[in-house]
């Protein structure tokens, strides 16, 4: 017979997450392990290595667990519990203060054309995740954040979207601006080694 | 204080985890009823459901100032008459139902079929739905009914004063009304609100339709009106219930006439 807890590690997100619904307190520890590792990188990235990650990341889980009710479960479970995430980081930098995110986003007023990945940047993703590791806290959070969730936590556009909640065609015109910052940022400090 | 620093020490040894189940476990963090999303989604409804209404509301009402004003005929006089619709136009309303329909983007908006697509576009849909849903609202006899129903006594909203208020309001530089009796120099009209006038036709007054005026017309007369109650018009229009908006409806006449015969 199966233990619950080797039932659980069987399990899907989404079914876990039912039985929390259902009362199955312990369930919600297997949701935890599954995204306690995801979501501390997250934090990380996105927050620039503070030293508060561990309460941000348990902050999250205790709202994902409190709202667990609001959750439906015929939909994925995954960009569920991100969007708490990205709500709670995005509120700690606005108490902060040290990066404030705009009400208004004029990425999202207009229609952008699709920006799909190149060959050549899949190809090259590796380096470009060594080199955004050293920079990424230099970038703007409204650009970093989306190179953190394709990069780091390997999202698709979509995931991106549906977190954010902003178009498909803005996740892409926002991961383009992105690297070309990075870009910026590191010819800057390639120009100042020279000299 | 070395207490607090033990039990500090003692959480960050413990794993996310742990800290966690332990909360929910020991009832310290507690799950959120069903009901409470629930209320929180009817009220989001609510919201969108009031912000629809009124922009509708508001956007209809537009259109019935504009037709009751006559100003809905000032555009066929050219750039004079867009000049008057211009000076004339209720700003004020249209600015309301404006602000209406930006709390209707702002509640949609928090629904993925909004948020999918940009802005410009699910503003666009918005604004589209609620002038296409106030045109149709415009046909209705709702205005009329509301404009000649009971007065209700405080608290309840004072609709009709509101509506008279309106009237009162209307471009000093338009008569609607019907014609009483046709002079050498013109015509005499009684106007919509019950007022008689003398309309004074000269060589200079633009008459689109090219057709002579008989009692029982119902005409737009441009013009500014004097203090011995005569207008000398630089613009007549007759008004065609059946053409009016091209709508399926008879709206000037269930929405015009009637006060002018009552």
């Amino acid at each position: 017979m199966n233990s619950p807890l080797s039932s659980y590690k069987d399990s899907n997100d989404e079914t876990l997450a039912r039985a929390v619904q259902g009362g199955d307190k312990t369930a919600f520890g297997e949701l935890v392990d599954r995204y306690e590792a995801k979501l501390t990188r997250y934090a990380r990235k996105f927050l620039a290595n503070r030293d508060d990650v561990k309460d941000l990341v348990q902050d999250v889980f205790v709202k994902a667990f409190c709202n667990i009710q609001s959750f439906d479960a015929s939909r994925r479970f995954s960009p569920w519990v991100y969007r708490i995430a990205h709500n709670e980081f995005v509120n700690e930098l606005e108490r902060k203060r040290r990066d404030r995110l705009t009400f208004l986003d004029f990425d999202t007023i207009l229609p952008h054309p699709a920006a799909k990945e190149t060959a050549d940047f899949e190809a090259n993703k590796n380096d470009l995740r060594r080199t955004l590791d050293t920079y990424l806290n230099q970038l703007d959070a409204k650009y970093r954040e989306p190179l953190v969730l394709y990069y780091f936590q390997e999202l698709e556009y979509k995931e991106i979207a549906d977190i954010l909640h902003i178009p498909v065609a803005t996740v892409g015109v926002r991961l383009q601006r992105g690297r070309a910052m990075l870009k910026k940022i590191i010819d800057n400090v390639n120009d100042h080694g020279k000299q | 204080m070395s207490m607090t620093m033990e039990n500090n020490n003692s959480n960050s040894e413990r794993t996310i985890h742990e800290q966690i189940m332990d909360k929910i476990q020991t009832g310290r963090v507690k799950m959120r009823p069903k009901w409470r999303f629930v209320i929180g989604t009817v009220l989001w409804i609510l919201g969108l459901a009031m912000a629809a209404l009124a922009s509708l509301y508001l956007i209809s009402l537009t259109v019935f100032v504009l037709h009751r004003s006559g100003l809905w005929f000032a555009p066929s006089f050219g750039p004079r008459g867009w000049m008057v619709l211009l000076f004339s136009f209720p700003w004020l309303i249209l600015a309301a139902a404006v602000v209406f329909i930006a709390v209707l983007e702002f509640f949609v908006r928090h629904y993925s079929f909004a948020w999918r697509f940009p802005l410009l576009y699910s503003a666009l849909a918005v604004m589209a739905l609620a002038v296409a849903g106030g045109l149709i609202v415009a046909q209705t006899p709702l205005h009329r009914d509301l404009r000649q129903g009971p007065q209700f006594t405080p608290p309840f909203f004072q609709i009709r004063p509101f509506y008279d208020r309106l009237d009162q309001g209307r471009p000093r530089s338009i008569s609607v009304g019907l014609i009483l009796a046709v002079s050498e120099t013109g015509f005499t009209l009684q106007e919509l609100h019950g007022e008689t006038l003398t309309v004074i036709v000269t060589g200079a007054t633009r008459l689109p339709q090219n057709i002579p005026f008989k009692p029982g017309d119902t005409v737009a007369v441009f013009g500014q009106r004097s203090d011995d109650d005569s207008v000398t018009a630089w613009g007549i229009n007759f008004i065609n219930p059946g053409e009016l908006l091209n709508l399926p409806c008879n709206c000037f006449s269930e929405i015009i006439v009637p006060a002018i015969t009552e």
